[in-house]
């Protein structure tokens, strides 16, 4: 068994610095969907940016460490007026970055205004603007349209980054749960029922009086977090895996009404999708009007 | 000719491959350093890894770990003209703003403050010295800071004073009770 997975290491790491393509189609998908989400939440932040995080606006702000780096990623803390071309900025570059236009530039111009905006304020954003810039740092090194193999190479390396990524998120949020007393004791799901900013009455009146299904839930919750970076690998539990973890970011985004963090996390679902899936998926969504924008063609 | 150039790119291609996984290595191990629970590597090595990766991949995935205790909500009441005025819900006057987005900044101030005093009565059993703490924190000033613009965008008054009203429902294990915290608050000045 070492030596079979000494074999598939090894074969893996030929095929990656070998050029070859993986699922290209995937990592274009991931790529759009990823800038389609920033343009989305940003469209949503328009109507209260100047209230929030304008001159005028709601942010408490506090100075920084004198850092060239601080100085440029708090920067609406320090000049809040220069929040406008920031903004548009980013939404700019992001659709830019979701046509594939602007190649390297668009992108890394959408990651620090991403960068800028989120650091502008703690009072707006949750968990998902976090997911959005780390990966958005990634993406730049990813090249939708690749002629050379150092381009191929660079890819297949962001990719990697992308699911180590999303397999940190969801170690570490595992781990945090098994620390947790009222995670351990059942208690959690339950708890979570009393607040009602994310519980609607329908959902908390089952969570209540059904308590059998609240500790279902809860130890569920915990211990696939934990072995989804383990268990995602393996072929034959990777569907079933995925459909489970679709099940709770689909009650995260429209029961809990954490629609930003529910969405990408979904979508870094499309990281683990095989060929043969991406394309399945492409297939099903090919009708909607925004997969023209969607679309691409890579060259060979 | 064109032989050699194959095999001198092909060995080219396998560096860059190292180089990046040894760079990708590096920059998830910092980043799991930073993420982990306290505790889990050494002060030195943390201390590394947290300049490393804030503020530019920051994060953090205690999600709901843990769940949070209570229930809190922030009302305010402001002094002007020489009158104090009626509690004025913080939530309802975010939601007025007719964003989802938006209302969260009342939560947010809301969930800090509780979470500062919540923190504060912990380590400090005497009430003076736990307000004190309370009111030096960044989770007051920034919710005083709200609460006073929200006076004055949306009553256009300058206020002498805020009161702030923190509304808790704990919540043990059979039902909940309700807990009301009063933090005063004197002149503006330093929430300017």
């Amino acid at each position: 068994m070492v030596q079979r997975v000494f074999d598939n290491i090894s074969s893996w790491w030929v095929s990656l610095s070998s050029g070859k393509r993986a699922n290209y189609k995937g990592e274009a998908l991931f790529s759009r969907l990823v800038y389609l989400w920033i343009l989305i939440n940003g469209l949503f932040l328009l109507p209260i940016m100047d209230s929030v995080i304008g001159v005028d606006g709601y942010t408490y702000r506090t100075p920084f460490s004198p850092t060239l780096r601080d100085n440029l990623v708090y920067m609406l803390n320090y000049s809040p007026e220069r929040y406008v071309i920031i903004y548009w900025c980013m939404m700019a570059a992001s659709f830019m970055a979701l046509i594939n236009v602007g190649g390297m530039l668009a992108r890394l111009l959408s990651w620090v205004s991403l960068l800028i905006i989120a650091s502008s304020t703690n009072l707006l954003f949750n968990a998902g603007i976090h997911v959005a810039f780390n990966w958005a740092f990634l993406l730049m090194f990813l090249f939708p349209m690749r002629e050379t193999d150092w381009k191929v190479l660079l890819s297949r390396l962001a990719f990697l980054g992308l699911k180590v990524q999303f397999l940190i998120i969801y170690f570490f949020s595992g781990v945090f749960k098994l620390k947790a007393e009222d995670w351990w004791s059942g208690d959690a799901v339950r708890l979570l029922s009393f607040l009602p900013q994310y519980t609607p009455d329908w959902a908390a009146s089952i969570l209540q009086s059904m308590n059998w299904l609240a500790i279902t839930v809860n130890y569920t919750i915990m211990f696939y977090l934990v072995v989804f970076p383990l268990l995602i690998w393996v072929k034959r539990i990777k569907t079933p895996l995925m459909i489970m973890g679709l099940g709770f970011h689909l009650y995260t985004a429209l029961v809990m009404g954490l629609h930003d963090f529910g969405a990408i996390m979904l979508i870094g679902y499309v990281l683990f999708l095989s060929e043969e899936q991406t394309e399945w998926l492409l297939s099903k969504i090919a009708k909607l009007p925004i997969v023209k924008v969607l679309s691409f063609k890579i060259k060979t | 000719m064109i032989n050699t150039r194959l095999k001198l790119r092909k060995h080219i291609l396998k560096f860059i491959s190292i180089l990046g996984l040894i760079a990708l290595a590096g920059h998830f191990a910092l980043v799991s350093v930073a993420v982990a629970p306290y505790g889990w590597s050494q002060p030195d090595i943390y201390y590394v890894a947290d300049r490393y990766v804030k503020p530019q991949f920051g994060q953090y995935w205690q999600l709901f770990a843990p769940m949070p205790q209570e229930n809190s909500r922030l009302y305010y009441r402001y002094y002007s003209d020489g009158v104090w005025h009626d509690q004025i819900s913080l939530d309802k006057e975010m939601k007025s703003l007719g964003s989802r987005l938006a209302q969260r900044v009342a939560l947010r101030c809301a969930h800090y403050l509780a979470a500062e005093t919540r923190k504060s009565t912990v380590v400090n059993s005497d009430e003076t010295k736990s307000y004190r703490v309370v009111k030096a924190s960044r989770s007051y000033y920034s919710a005083a800071f709200v609460c006073w613009k929200n006076a004055q965008k949306n009553y256009s008054v300058q206020p002498d004073s805020i009161e702030l009203i923190l509304e808790r429902d704990l919540f043990p294990k059979a039902g909940y009770t309700q807990v009301k915290t009063i933090i005063d608050y004197y002149g503006p000045e330093s929430v300017r």
